[in-house]
Parts: structure tokens; C-alpha cells; sequence
């Protein structure tokens, strides 16, 4: 793992110094990040989100602002202490009890758990870590479909790419044979999207 | 007993049955109650019943979402069954009586179900009571019972006696309180006639609109009313001021059921989809305004197709300014004389087997108010 060091440049956006690019936007990071949070939908109903990149933290604080209530924990990396950040986005996060760190999860975890949100204009950093995490997630949904008995979209994603994984509840409603509990279990929830 | 009453609709329907829940509770069974999760404020109104939250939006923003996965949704309410299925019902009711509440009861085991539900895939549960309640008075337009009553009729429940309105006036201080929005906008008496009326009335008595903070804006913002002229609340709040309040004027709303619960004396305006014979308050003495109109009540789900709002315009000002002095015991000469009126006023007696019943009743001859008069008179 390569730790890198960040600094400001005249403008005061964060950025990398062996690239010179900038983790945020040049112009306007505050909008950005207000932007970013508006595209991400509403998010009041959940409780936990997941975040890949932290960037420049500006869309962290964002997020934060708009749904105080959500436990945020983003990925990163590289820890939080080697971003040399602007101080108050620092304070901002150690207030905020937002949780950086690397990847431990296991492959079920996030399938069964938070929301997971990426961060825009993403680093390199970033980007493989996404690879990483779809194969993941992958892996998380292949086991989570076998456990509740959707075996046939298992064994279809295990040999697919991660995109055969993309289901909604018509296709879990022709796969569930009838009267089990995952059949009674869609049909439930098909009637909260008629 | 320990007995899982299933109620997934708005908070204005929880708050309908709430009453029969409590009383049921009070008499020693252990009365739980699934409710949906954004209603979490009950569970502090309501201390004697045990609350069980439907996660209900979540579960829809997983499934509409493409960055969830579908299979989070089915193991989140995989999960919620198997929680509540630890705590060994003796008895599920299904008090919602639509097709998610059905499919849901196939999901939790009991020893008994009652109301309708799902087994293994096909409805089940289909006695005479059900059906009628699902056939017949969901598509009747006048049924002989109001939704609390037809509800405990199909499940089978013994309802709690009807209530009495309890006569305030005594109290010169106790204020009336004006509940001027709904949730739809085809339900709304214009703002303008609220206005009217809550300044009418603010000479006679205290008088305040009742609202929730986020209906501040369109209140404050529109230039009707002040700051100071509205009584901001939750509905915790709002259940205690209307304990002490002397009327309530409203919609077809929340309110209106949350002031059956504490016996306050109720006049309803009841407009667009809103139905008097179906979701009138469960207490006897409360008075509904009807527009007269061919197209009323409408679908709560289509717009108003109408070129003006007509049931809105049929019920005029004096028209519930005198209603309200006549509940407020205050003789009353109105300035302007209303003409042939253009609505119904109803109102909630009991019936023979004492439940509610909603029967209209001429502005100018009030026979029925004499008849719960004596009526309260003699409890």
C-alpha cells in the first residue's frame, strides 16, 4: 500500500503534488458535494452508509448535513490522518464519529447491510478499490441469494459478471417455487412497489 | 392473552382503532401492534400497548433503488418475521385488511388469524364477516357502520361503548382549535373561508389553528395567518390540547380522530374523497359538513375533474359559524342569512347495538343533537 501526501493549493483545494490533481472540485468543491448528495436520492430511511473514497471530505460533510442520523463509514486506502485536509474538515469528521478505514469486511456484509455511495470524480485509489469491492459483491450476493434460497440467480451470477446480479422483485417471483417462505417472502414485498 | 394487531395504514387510521386497542389492553389481554416504522411518536401516546415498526420505507427505497440490492429487502423482512415470530402470538388481526397486510400474515405463524390473510398462496380466512366487510361495505357508499365498527364487526372484536363529546363550555377560557389542511389537497376547504371563520370566532372565544411545523410555511408564508394565531405541534401536544379545548373545526383528518379519542366536541368538513358514512370521528354528537354534489365522495386517487372545486363551495361560512355557536351553547344571530343550503350536515349518534351511526340532520331541527343530549344526559 503506497501512502501518499496531500496538500492545498492557492485556492485551498485539496490536492496530490506527484499529480496535481485535485480530490475535489477546483471551482466550486461546496457544490459539488451538495450536487453529489442530491444525486445519491434520499437516504432518510436508512440508517448506516458505506462511502468508497473520501477525497477531500467535502461531500462527507455534505452527506452529514443533509441526513445527520446516518452512521457513515468511508473507504478508503489510505487512513483519514494522512489527508492533510483543511483543519476544520478534520474536526468536522473526528466530531462526526465518521469511521475511515481499510477494507476488512467480509463478502456478506455490506449485501445484507448499508448503503454504499461513491464518491464522485474518483481517484485511482478509489477506482481499484471499486473493482475490489464488485467482486466482492459479487461473492456477497452469490452467497446471500444460495441462503435464501434463490438458488438458480446464484448459480447464474456465480458464473456471470456482477451486472447478472442486477434483479428486481418479477424476476425473484418467477424463481421462487411456490409456497416456501422465499416465495411468501417476495410476494409480501411485491406488494409495496404495485 | 398475547394478541398482534396488524395496523399498516396512515397514522389517521392507526389513531381511528387506537381507542379499541387501549380499552382491549386495559382489560388484561397484551395487545402488540405493527405499525409502520415512521410512526415511531406512538409508541409515547400509546404506553399501554407494545409497538412492533414495519420497516415499511426502507424496504420500498431498497426495492426501487438501483444501487440496492433487491435481496436486501427479502433479508430484512426474512429477518422482521423471524423476530416476531419469537414472540409466539396467540392471535393475529389483520386491522388493515389490504393485500400487503394479507401476504404478511402468511409470513407470521399464530395459533389463530382473524381479518383476511394468505395461507400458502390463496386468501383464506373468507367467513361472512370478512367478506362483507371487503365486498360489500368497501364499495358501499352509504354503509350502515363507520369503518371502526365494520373493522370489529369482521374481526369479530367487541368494541369499546361509543363516547360522548364532553360539554366544555363551562370553561370560558378553553379555546377552539382550527385544523385548516389535509393531506390532499381535494379534501381542503379553502383558506379563505378558514380565515373567515377563525376570525369570526376569535370574538366569541380563544381561538387557534392547529398545525404540524411543517405546515408553517404555507400557513405564514400565504399572509393568512400570523405566527402567533397557530399552534404549532406534534401529535402528542396536540392530544393534550384537545383534552382542554372547548371545539375542534377540521378536515377529514388525523386531528379529527385524535379528538374522538379525547372526547372533544367536533365539527368536520368533509370534502372530495372523504366520506362522512365511512371514516366520521367514532363519537356521538360530532357534526359533518357535506357538500351536495353529484361527483362526492371521489377517488382519493385521481385529481378533480371538476372545472371549480363545487363541494368546497357548497359549504359556506355562516353556515359552520352557526354549527359551531350551536355546539358552543351561544345564541347567535347570524347578519347574513344563508340560503337554501347546499350541503348535508351529519351527525354521530348511536345505534341500537351501540355502535356509530352517521344520519343526516336539517341545520334547522336538530332532533337527533336532542336525542344525544338526553342521551348524555342519562350516562
Amino acid at each position: 500500500m503506497i501512502w501518499r501526501t496531500l496538500k492545498h493549493n492557492l485556492q485551498r483545494v485539496v490536492i496530490e503534488p506527484n499529480s496535481g490533481r485535485a480530490l475535489c472540485s477546483e471551482r466550486d468543491p461546496l457544490r459539488e458535494a451538495e450536487k453529489w448528495v442530491e444525486h445519491c436520492g434520499k437516504l432518510d430511511v436508512f440508517d448506516e452508509a458505506w462511502i468508497v473514497g473520501v477525497g477531500a471530505a467535502y461531500h462527507i460533510e455534505a452527506l452529514k448535513r443533509h441526513y445527520p442520523h446516518l452512521k457513515l463509514t468511508c473507504m478508503t486506502h489510505f487512513p483519514l490522518e494522512k489527508l492533510q485536509v483543511k483543519e476544520e474538515l478534520g474536526r468536522f469528521i473526528q466530531l462526526n464519529e465518521v469511521v475511515t478505514q481499510s477494507i476488512f469486511f467480509d463478502d456478506t456484509g455490506f449485501v445484507k447491510g448499508p448503503i454504499l455511495l461513491f464518491r464522485p470524480a474518483a481517484h485511482q485509489f478509489d477506482l481499484e478499490f471499486a473493482e475490489e469491492l464488485r467482486a466482492r459483491l459479487k461473492n456477497g450476493f452469490v452467497n446471500q441469494a444460495a441462503q435464501l434460497g434463490f438458488t438458480q440467480i446464484a448459480e447464474r451470477v456465480a458464473n456471470g459478471v456482477l451486472q447478472t446480479a442486477i434483479v428486481n422483485i418479477h424476476e425473484l417471483k418467477k424463481v421462487c417455487r411456490p409456497n416456501t417462505k422465499e416465495d411468501k417472502l417476495v410476494y409480501a414485498l411485491n406488494e409495496l412497489v404495485k | 392473552m398475547k394478541i398482534l394487531c396488524v395496523s399498516l395504514l396512515r397514522v389517521g387510521d392507526f389513531f381511528q382503532v387506537a381507542p379499541s386497542f387501549v380499552h382491549r389492553a386495559k382489560t388484561g389481554e397484551s395487545i402488540h401492534v405493527l405499525v409502520n416504522s415512521q410512526y415511531r411518536f406512538l409508541s409515547t401516546m400509546y404506553p399501554q400497548l407494545q409497538f412492533h415498526w414495519f420497516p415499511r420505507e426502507l424496504l420500498q427505497s431498497i426495492l426501487v433503488r438501483q444501487d440496492c440490492s433487491t435481496l436486501s429487502a427479502v433479508q430484512i423482512l426474512a429477518d422482521f418475521a423471524d423476530l416476531l415470530g419469537r414472540q409466539n402470538f396467540d392471535r393475529i388481526e389483520n386491522w388493515t385488511n389490504n393485500y400487503l397486510s394479507a401476504r404478511l400474515l402468511d409470513l407470521f405463524d399464530a395459533d389463530e388469524k382473524r381479518g383476511v390473510f394468505f395461507e400458502n398462496g390463496k386468501v383464506s380466512n373468507q367467513t361472512d364477516e370478512v367478506n362483507y366487510f371487503n365486498e360489500i361495505w368497501t364499495r358501499d357508499e352509504k354503509p350502515s357502520k363507520i369503518l371502526v365498527d365494520a373493522l370489529h364487526e369482521s374481526l369479530n372484536v367487541d368494541w369499546p361503548a361509543l363516547p360522548f363529546e364532553e360539554n366544555r363550555n363551562m370553561n370560558k377560557m378553553a379555546p377552539i382549535y382550527l385544523q385548516v389542511t389535509t393531506s390532499d389537497d381535494k379534501k381542503n376547504w379553502p383558506l379563505v373561508g378558514w380565515l373567515k371563520l377563525f376570525q369570526m370566532l376569535s370574538n366569541v372565544a380563544p381561538t387557534k389553528i392547529i398545525c404540524a411545523p411543517f405546515e408553517v410555511p404555507l400557513l405564514v408564508r400565504s399572509g393568512f395567518f400570523r405566527e402567533q394565531d397557530l399552534l404549532v405541534c406534534q401529535f402528542e401536544q396536540a392530544r393534550e390540547s384537545l383534552r382542554e379545548a372547548k371545539l375542534l373545526i377540521s378536515g377529514d383528518t388525523s386531528m379529527l380522530h385524535l379528538a374522538a379519542e379525547t372526547l372533544t366536541p367536533s365539527i368536520g368538513i368533509f370534502l372530495g374523497p372523504a366520506n362522512p358514512y365511512k371514516t366520521a370521528p367514532r363519537l356521538a354528537g360530532a357534526k359533518i359538513f357535506w357538500g351536495k354534489t353529484s361527483c362526492a365522495p371521489c377517488s382519493p386517487r385521481r385529481d378533480c375533474e371538476r372545472v371549480s372545486h363545487v363541494c368546497a363551495e357548497q359549504i359556506d361560512v355562516i353556515s359552520v359559524y352557526e354549527a359551531a355557536m350551536s355546539k358552543l351553547e351561544m345564541a347567535h344571530v347570524a347578519k347574513v342569512k344563508s340560503t337554501e343550503p347546499k350541503y348535508v350536515i351529519y351527525e354521530v349518534i348511536e345505534s341500537f347495538d351501540g355502535s356509530a351511526r352517521v344520519v343526516p340532520v336539517t341545520p334547522q331541527t336538530s332532533t337527533i343533537s336532542k336525542l344525544n343530549e338526553k342521551r348524555r344526559g342519562n350516562t
